[in-house]
C-alpha cells in the first residue's frame, strides 16, 4: 500500500515556521490544561512561555504541514528544554524527519523538532513519533 | 529530595470541553479529538484526549517539584500507552529514581507516570531536571 507519506525520505525538512505566543495565548493554553503551576515560579521567570506550550503550538506546524489524516496516534514523546523563551520573543521551530517505517496498516514517523529563538539561542528540542492509518491515499 | 521520594502529585478531571479548549489553545484539531461521529468509528469508540495535553499535567507536576529549575533544564521522556476519555480522572505521579552529582550541581532524574482512577496507565517516562547551586 502506497501513500503520499511514503515519499518522504529521512532528513525531509517537513516544517520551518516562526511565530509568536502573545500573553492571551499563553493564558488560553493554561486555562486549557487547567494549571496553575505557574504561581510556583519566582519573579526570574515571571514572563516566560511554559515550555509544554512551545511544544504543542511547535507540533501545529508539523500537523499542518505534514496534513495528517485523522486517526493518526501520538505514541510517544520527548522533549528537552534548554533555555527559557519569553512572551512576546520570535520563536522558529524546524522539523526533519528521522525514520519513515510502516507495520501492518500503519505508518510510523519519527520527527524531530528544534525550537531557536531570533538569536539563534535552542529554546528546546523534541522527538515525536507518531502513527498515521494508511488508509488515507 | 532523595532517592525514592515521591513527588507531588497532581489529579485532573478530563472532560470534552477541556479537549476542544486545548484543541483551539493548541491547534491540533485532529478529528479523534473532537469530532464524535469520527471517533465512534475509530477503534476507541469516542474521542480522546490529546496526548500532548495529558503530557503537559507531568510538566505541571513538575513544575511544582522542581519550580524554575524545571522550565530551565527539563527533560522528559513519554510513552503514550493508552488513551484518556471524557468524565475521567488522571493521577499524575512520579517518584525520584537517581540523584547525579555535577560540578555545580545535581541532576535528578525521576520516573512519571499518569493512571486512571481504575489503576490504568496512560503515560509512562522519566523526567530530569538539573538544579544548580547558587
Amino acid at each position: 500500500m502506497t501513500d503520499k507519506y511514503s515519499k518522504l525520505t529521512n532528513g525531509t525538512v517537513i516544517s520551518n515556521e516562526s511565530f509568536i505566543i502573545d500573553e492571551p495565548k499563553v493564558i488560553e493554553y493554561l486555562n486549557s490544561i487547567n494549571d496553575s503551576s505557574n504561581n510556583k515560579l519566582n519573579s526570574s521567570s515571571k514572563n516566560h512561555i511554559p515550555p509544554m506550550c512551545i511544544s504543542a503550538l511547535s507540533l501545529r506546524g508539523v500537523i499542518s504541514k505534514l496534513e495528517i489524516p485523522g486517526g493518526t496516534i501520538h505514541t510517544s514523546q520527548e522533549l528537552e528544554f534548554i533555555n527559557i523563551a519569553t512572551i512576546g520573543e520570535k520563536l522558529s521551530c524546524k522539523a526533519n524527519l528521522v525514520l519513515n517505517s510502516t507495520r501492518g496498516d500503519w505508518r510510523f514517523l519519527t520527527i524531530s523538532m528544534k525550537v531557536t529563538n531570533e538569536n539563534g539561542n535552542t529554546i528546546m528540542l523534541g522527538k515525536s513519533n507518531i502513527m498515521l492509518p494508511m488508509n488515507n491515499k | 529530595m532523595n532517592e525514592n521520594d515521591q513527588l507531588i502529585i497532581v489529579e485532573k478531571y478530563i472532560t470534552k470541553e477541556k479537549i476542544l479548549e486545548y484543541a483551539n489553545a493548541s491547534g491540533d484539531f485532529n478529528p479523534i479529538h473532537i469530532n464524535n461521529d469520527f471517533a465512534q468509528k475509530s477503534q476507541f469508540g469516542q474521542v480522546i484526549a490529546h496526548g500532548m495535553m495529558i503530557a503537559a499535567s507531568i510538566s505541571e507536576m513538575m513544575t511544582i517539584n522542581f519550580k524554575n529549575d524545571w522550565i530551565k533544564s527539563g527533560k522528559l521522556k513519554l510513552k503514550f500507552k493508552s488513551p484518556v476519555f471524557d468524565k475521567e480522572k488522571i493521577i499524575v505521579s512520579g517518584e525520584i529514581n537517581k540523584i547525579k552529582i555535577l560540578e555545580n550541581g545535581k541532576e535528578i532524574t525521576s520516573s512519571v507516570q499518569v493512571k486512571k482512577e481504575s489503576g490504568e496507565i496512560v503515560i509512562t517516562g522519566n523526567a530530569s531536571v538539573i538544579q544548580n547551586i547558587n
